[in-house]
C-alpha cells in the first residue's frame, strides 16, 4: 500500500474513515470497476518510446495501465505541475463541506514505477517528425504519443475578468483552482447573509463536467434555505443556449427542479464581460447585449484546448471544434485520423461527450488496447461509447446519478436500483465518500 | 472475471482506508477466528447471545448509520427514494452484525456468563 494517500491526503484519518467504505461499491460503479484483467494479462515485450503529455487524471492512469501490460517500453510523462488536483472535489470545497486539502496531492504520489516524468510543459507538437518540444527547449521523440493535457480555462475571453479577485466583492469561480473554490465558499457565505441577486452560468464552449455550474446553483439555493435567508435572494441561471444540459431528458428534469426551487432561468445568455467593481455582468443574447447586476456570481470561463495543442497540426482545423482547438480523433477509438500513432484522452479529446473523470476511466482501456494491438501487429475492436457521468448534486445530501453516452441515452450503472433522475441520498453518499478513492484507484491503474 | 472485480474492490478499499486498511483487515481476521473458536468451545451460538450482547449490537447498528451520515456530511432526512431506505437498513444491519459478533466473541473469550443466553 503506497503510504502517500494516507499521509498527504488524510493526515487526520480517524477510525470513522473506515465507514467510507460504504460509498465504495457505488462509486466503483460510476467510475466502472475494471472487468478486464488487471495483472493477469500477459506482458508484451517492447522497446517502444511512449510519450504522454499531461500527468493529470488521464495521463497518470494511461501510464499505469501501459506499465501493467508492457515490458521494456520507455514511458515518459511530461507535465510542469507538481501538484495533483482531484477536481471533482472542487464543488464540495465551494459548498463548504471539505477543506481545500481534500483536493490537493502530488503527482509523484501516483507516478507508476518504471515511468519517468519530465517537469516541463510541451510548447510544440511536431507530429510529422514524431517529436514534442518542451518550454525549456528539450526535444522528446516518440513512437507513440498520448495527448492528455486537459483543457485551458480562458478567463481572458471575459472582458474585465481578473482571477486574482476571486472570492472578493461577490465574485466566485470554482473551476479556477482549489484556492479559488475555497474563496468562492467565502464569497457565498457573505451572500447567504446579505442576499440579493445570485447569477449562475456556463460558457458556450465545450466544458468539463457540464453539471458543475448547475450543481452550484442548487447548492446555493439549499445553503440559503438552511440559513433562513432564501427569501432575501433571487437566483438566476443563465443558460448558454436553449437547454440546461446537453442530454434532453436531463435538461428537462433540471428545468423542473429549478422551477421547484424558484431558480429563474434565462436562456441564450453568454457572459462576455464583467465589471468586478460595480458588480455588473454583461451577457450576449440573440437580441444584443444585456446587463445584470449581481451580489454573487459564479464565473465559469470559456474552455479551449491548451494553446500548444490548439496551434499544432493535431487539432481540428474545420468544423465546430476548430476555434476551441480540441485534438481531432476518431470518436470510438480516440486515435488521430492523420497521425495513427497519436491518441488523445481526457478533456482534450475532440469528441462530443466525455469531459469528466468518469469518462477517463472508460477511455483509457480503449486507447491502451489499440496501442498494444499496434505493438503486437494486431488490431483491436475496443471502442469508447461516449460514457460520461456526473453526480448532479441537487441539494446538500442528495444527488442524481446521471450517466449517458454519445447518443444521449441514459446508461445507468445500477438499473432498477439507483434511478438516474431521482434525487437520492445514496447517490450523495457515493459522491462524497466513494468517488475519490475510486478516482485515486484509477490513477494507479487499479480501477 | 468475478475475481478481477474483486481485486479491483480490494484496491479500492485500500485506497479508501489508507493506513487503516491492514490493521482493520487483521482485526477482522482475528475476530473471525476467535469467533469460531469460542463458538465451538462454549457450544454457544450467536443467536443464543444474551439480550445484553444483542443490545450492544443494536446500538452498534444505530451508531454505524449515524457515523455514515457524519462522514458523508448529510442526515436521515436526506433519504429520498426506496434505495435510500434500503441503504439505511443495510448500514444498520452491517453495524448490528459486526458489533454483535465482536461483543459475543469478547464475552465468550472472557467467559462472562452474563454475555450468553444459556
Ligand atoms: C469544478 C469541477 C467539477 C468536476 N466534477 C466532476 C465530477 O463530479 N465527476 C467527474 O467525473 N468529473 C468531474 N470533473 C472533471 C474532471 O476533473 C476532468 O474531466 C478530469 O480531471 C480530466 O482529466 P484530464 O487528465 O483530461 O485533465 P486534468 O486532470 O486537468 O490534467 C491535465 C494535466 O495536463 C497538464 N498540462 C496542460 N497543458 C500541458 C502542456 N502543454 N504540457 C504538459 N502538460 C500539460 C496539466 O498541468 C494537468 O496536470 C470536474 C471538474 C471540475 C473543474
Amino acid at each position: 500500500m503506497p503510504a502517500s494517500f494516507v499521509s498527504d491526503d488524510a493526515p487526520n484519518l480517524r477510525r470513522r474513515d473506515f465507514l467510507l467504505s460504504v460509498g465504495a461499491a457505488g462509486a466503483a460503479g460510476i467510475l466502472g470497476l475494471s472487468a478486464e484483467p488487471l495483472y493477469a494479462a500477459e506482458k508484451t515485450a517492447s522497446k517502444a518510446r511512449i510519450v504522454i503529455v499531461g500527468a493529470g487524471a488521464a495521463g497518470l492512469s494511461t501510464a499505469s495501465r501501459l506499465l501493467q501490460r508492457l515490458d521494456g517500453a520507455e514511458i515518459t510523462l511530461i507535465d510542469s505541475r507538481a501538484e495533483h488536483y482531484y477536481q471533482p472535489g472542487f464543488t464540495l470545497v465551494a459548498a463548504g463541506i471539505k477543506s481545500k486539502d481534500y483536493v490537493i496531492s502530488r503527482t509523484s504520489d501516483y507516478l507508476p514505477k518504471g515511468a519517468s516524468l519530465i517537469s516541463s510543459s510541451v510548447a510544440e507538437f511536431d507530429p510529422d517528425a514524431k517529436a514534442v518540444v518542451t518550454d525549456k527547449g528539450q526535444r522528446v521523440s516518440y513512437d507513440y504519443l498520448i495527448v492528455a493535457t486537459g483543457l485551458s480555462l480562458e478567463y481572458g475571453l471575459i472582458d474585465g475578468m481578473d482571477t486574482s479577485m476571486i472570492g472578493r466583492n461577490g465574485m466566485g469561480s470554482i473551476y479556477h483552482s482549489p484556492e479559488a473554490a475555497a474563496a468562492t465558499w467565502q464569497a457565498l457565505t457573505g451572500f447567504m447573509e446579505q442576499g440579493g441577486t445570485g447569477l449562475f452560468l456556463r460558457p458556450a464552449t465545450e466544458m468539463k463536467c457540464a453539471g458543475a455550474p448547475l450543481k452550484y446553483a442548487f447548492i446555493t439555493d439549499d445553503r440559503l434555505r438552511r440559513n433562513g435567508t432564501r427569501d432575501k435572494a433571487r437566483l438566476i441561471y443563465k443558460a448558454q443556449n436553449q437547454t440546461l444540459f446537453s442530454v434532453p431528458i436531463v435538461s428537462e428534469k433540471v428545468r423542473m427542479l429549478f422551477l421547484d426551487r424558484g431558480i429563474d432561468v434565462h436562456y441564450d445568455r453568454v457572459l462576455i464581460s464583467i465589471d468586478l467593481g460595480k458588480r455588473v455582468a454583461t451577457f450576449q443574447t440573440p437580441e444584443g447585449m444585456e446587463t445584470e447586476s449581481y451580489d454573487f456570481i459564479n464565473v465559469v470561463p470559456p474552455m479551449h484546448a491548451p494553446k500548444s495543442v490548439k496551434e499544432s497540426p493535431l487539432s481540428w482545423k474545420t468544423g465546430q471544434w476548430a476555434t476551441e482547438g480540441w485534438v481531432e480523433v476518431d470518436k470510438a477509438t480516440l486515435r488521430h485520423p492523420r497521425y495513427p500513432e497519436v491518441f488523445a484522452v481526457g478533456d482534450v479529446a475532440g469528441v462530443s461527450k466525455g469531459k469528466t473523470a468518469a469518462s477517463v476511466k472508460w477511455q483509457v482501456p480503449v486507447i491502451v488496447d489499440h496501442l498494444l494491438a499496434d505493438i503486437r501487429g494486431k488490431t483491436s475492436d475496443a471502442i469508447y461509447n461516449g460514457y460520461t457521468s456526473c453526480p448532479l448534486i441537487t441539494r446538500l445530501g442528495r444527488a442524481m446519478l446521471v450517466e449517458f453516452d454519445y447518443d444521449n441515452n441514459l446508461v445507468p450503472s445500477f438499473p432498477g436500483i439507483i434511478a438516474p433522475l431521482e434525487e437520492l441520498w445514496a447517490t450523495w453518499v457515493i459522491k462524497t465518500m466513494g468517488l475519490k478513492p475510486t478516482y485515486l484507484s484509477m490513477l494507479r491503474g487499479r480501477a | 472475471m468475478k475475481d478481477m472485480e474483486l481485486s479491483a474492490f480490494f484496491f479500492l478499499f485500500q485506497e479508501m482506508l489508507g493506513g487503516w486498511f491492514w490493521p482493520l483487515f487483521l482485526f477482522a481476521v482475528i475476530v473471525s477466528v476467535a469467533f469460531v473458536v469460542q463458538s465451538f468451545r462454549n457450544r454457544n451460538w450467536m443467536w443464543q447471545a444474551s439480550a445484553r450482547v444483542k443490545a450492544i449490537g443494536v446500538s452498534g447498528g444505530v451508531l454505524f448509520v449515524i457515523l455514515i451520515t457524519l462522514a458523508s456530511s448529510s442526515g436521515f432526512t436526506d433519504a429520498g427514494g426506496p434505495i435510500d431506505f434500503w441503504l439505511i437498513t443495510v448500514l444498520f444491519g452491517f453495524g448490528y452484525i459486526t458489533t454483535t459478533t465482536v461483543a459475543y466473541t469478547v464475552c465468550g473469550l472472557l467467559n462472562k456468563e452474563q454475555c450468553n443466553g444459556k
